[in-house]
């Protein structure tokens, strides 16, 4: 090691030596911030305006929109969590503080953090690009459309008896499944005559 | 390891030791030999922190600077060895961690004696070359 690197790695030696707290006040605030980050990312990733939206799409709309969510919420959730680690989430007891040790774990470490960043940085661009998509299609795919309605069904009680079927009118008549009734004693609406 | 016999040695040349094992292991017997018959002394110098003061092992000069020496040294960042690097330990790579109570660390201790020694390069000030970049273990005894 020459004069010059040894006088540098020694001033680094120093330099960690005398500034603990900022490193722990460090590590704080990258904590702080990942937590906002991660809190942050379920009004992000919820893209397609949540489950009540969702409900109103057709299938196969629907179920893909919720897997992309999911999916987007995983990649976001880990590029967070690999972009705070790159910045640095742990304090560690430093014991070996000789200037040969500082220079090589400061090229290891920045080794590792490009790993991190790279890593970081694919799965942000995936969730990312599929909370574009995802916004694009919940825009473009059309709404479910209502089943049709069903006449009502009616409960009917005449002189004859009962009768149970859907309501309808012919002419001047009303019926009750095809049936003609002049007069009845009471009339319920059923879900169902079944 | 029967250089370690002929010191410490006064008249001894300028040396640089190449940052061998068995240059390191040299060192650091040499140091401990020290600190046990006194002639080199860890003193507390603060919250977690030693000085480490008296004679060079190699020549016998008292040391012109103490060693300020800082245990428990909070690193942050990505944990890669955590600044635990082996380097000239052979081992780099492993962790930091503490045995059991004890503090302790790897450092560098140069001699950094006012006297003359031959063949000191004119860019050096102090010191008769060791231990240049070879890193010994020290403890804090009264933490075992």
């Amino acid at each position: 090691m020459s004069t010059e690197e040894r006088e540098y790695w020694t001033k680094q030696v120093r330099a960690a030596q005398r500034t603990e707290l900022e490193n722990a006040q460090k590590v704080a605030g990258n904590w702080k911030t990942l937590v906002g980050a991660l809190t942050g990312l379920f009004a992000t990733a919820a893209f397609a305006g949540g489950k009540l939206t969702l409900d109103k799409l057709d299938d196969p709309w629907a179920w893909g929109l919720r897997v992309a969510t999911v999916v987007a919420l995983a990649a976001g959730a880990l590029s967070t969590w690999w972009l705070a680690q790159a910045s640095g989430l742990s304090l560690a007891v430093v014991e070996n503080q000789s200037w040969i040790a500082r220079r090589d774990a400061s090229r290891e470490k920045a080794l590792a953090v490009q790993r991190l960043i790279t890593q970081g940085k694919h799965a942000g661009l995936l969730a990312a690009a599929i909370v574009l998509l995802g916004s694009v299609l919940t825009l473009m795919v059309p709404a479910a459309t209502a089943p049709a309605k069903k006449p009502p069904e009616v409960l009917v009680v005449t002189e004859a008896g009962l009768l149970c079927g859907t309501l309808g009118v012919t002419g001047p008549t009303v019926t009750v499944e095809g049936r003609a009734v002049a007069s009845a004693s009471s009339v319920t609406v059923v879900d169902s005559c079944g | 390891m029967s250089q370690e016999r002929q010191w410490p040695d006064q008249a001894a040349s300028y040396e640089e030791p190449t940052t061998s094992d068995s240059n390191r292991v040299l060192w650091q017997e040499a140091v401990d030999s020290a600190l046990n018959d006194g002639t080199l002394t860890l003193e507390p110098a603060g919250s977690r922190t030693q000085a480490l003061k008296g004679t060079c092992p190699r020549c016998g000069h008292q040391w012109t600077e103490s060693v300020d020496v800082y245990f428990e040294v909070l690193g942050s960042g990505y944990d890669v060895g955590a600044d635990g690097g082996g380097g000239d330990r052979g081992d780099r790579g492993d962790r930091p961690r503490r045995q059991g109570r004890t503090l302790e660390g790897w450092y560098n201790v140069p001699c950094s004696c006012g006297e003359d020694h031959a063949d000191r390069p004119s860019s050096v000030d102090s010191g008769c070359g060791w231990s240049h970049d070879l890193a010994i273990r020290l403890a804090d005894k009264a933490s075992a």
